[in-house]
């Protein structure tokens, strides 16, 4: 997946719980592994969501990398 | 040029493929009606006696069966569910695929109970039939429809009990089992991503059953053809496809002018 994403290392910063975060965002526990692991893609809204959670911008979790596109 | 030329290939691949239909119709055709000129049928006809001639007992079978099978899947569905709540990482996400395994394993097993019971109950389930029986035979007659309506009530509380399960490992999860409304609850309770795996598993199964319904079709037409089976499961299997194909290009529709509006 061209997406890469640092939620994880965002995720211990804050010192919460996979539970805990999707809880906040509004998704289940197992929307925020499915993100960590890079099998799943959120919607800009999810995105911006875990953006604000994480107290940081959404370019900071998220990147875009275009070698990954096949 | 290349586009003309793109165009023709196309055509001509179908064209391919619909006389690979035909052919293959064809060969099927001919098959069914050497297996009636060679008098193969009557294979049917006496394995449709035997299975109405012992309906309670295979449905008695069946549905012990699956009950037993249901019970199992609903008490590790339990377990897992407990477990789950406190579950991180890559262990939540292990438990969530067996919930996830388990619940579909139940699901499918009782919807195969219902289908099969069906047509076990439809061997007998004929006026012509239950003129002629006995009294004997007329009381296990009744005792096959009373374990039938045993079976059916018990896949309903089942299924109940299978939700309920769910949503005490899932609290975010709603909707009354007993509701009209419960796929739609349902639906709006899951997020994004799991509302992305419903729509995948939805359009997965329209495109199979697009290809199904127009094969039985065939078949009962075949059937028709050389048994006289009645048009009666011609039409139904051309309402299905035919309520089918509207559902999803009218659904199609409405999204679209949502989306300009």
């Amino acid at each position: 997946m061209p997406l890469e994403n640092r939620l994880k290392e965002h995720r211990a910063r804050l010192g919460i719980n996979q539970a805990d975060m999707g809880k906040m965002a509004g998704v289940s526990r197992q929307t925020i592994s499915l993100i960590e692991r890079g099998d799943y893609s959120p919607s800009v809204t999810l995105a911006l969501k875990l953006a604000r959670i994480c107290q940081v911008t959404v370019e900071d979790i998220f990147s875009y990398n275009e070698e990954d596109e096949t | 040029m290349s586009k003309e030329a793109k165009k023709m290939n196309t055509y001509i691949k179908y064209t391919a493929f619909l006389a690979a239909v035909l052919l293959v119709s064809g060969a099927l055709g001919a098959a069914a009606a050497y297996f009636k000129v060679e008098n193969w049928d009557s294979v049917f006809v006496v394995l449709a006696g035997l299975i109405r001639r012992n309906m309670a007992l295979i449905l008695l079978v069946l549905s012990a069966i699956c009950i037993t099978y249901q019970e199992v899947i609903l008490h590790r569905m339990k377990k897992i569910g407990a477990e789950i709540p406190g579950a991180e990482d890559a262990e939540g996400d292990r438990l969530e695929f067996e919930m996830e395994q388990m619940g579909s394993a139940g699901t499918i097993s009782s919807n195969l109970f219902s289908v099969l019971s069906i047509l076990v109950l439809c061997t007998g389930y004929s006026m012509e039939y239950i003129i002629d029986l006995g009294k004997k035979e007329n009381v296990w007659l009744l005792a096959a429809f009373v374990i039938f309506l045993i079976g059916t009530v018990y896949q309903g509380y089942w299924q109940m009990r299978y939700v309920k399960t769910i949503q005490r490992a899932y609290p975010e999860k709603k909707g009354d089992p007993t509701s009209r409304r419960f796929q739609e609850e349902w639906l709006k309770s899951c997020d994004e991503a799991e509302r992305d795996v419903i729509y995948q598993g939805a359009y997965k199964a329209y495109r199979g059953i697009s290809k199904l319904l127009p094969a039985l079709a065939f078949v009962a037409m075949i059937a028709h053809l050389l048994w006289d089976t009645g048009i009666m499961a011609v039409v139904m299997v051309c309402i299905i496809w035919i309520v089918m194909v509207i559902i999803y290009s009218r659904s199609c529709v409405i999204k679209k002018s949502q989306q300009i509006k």
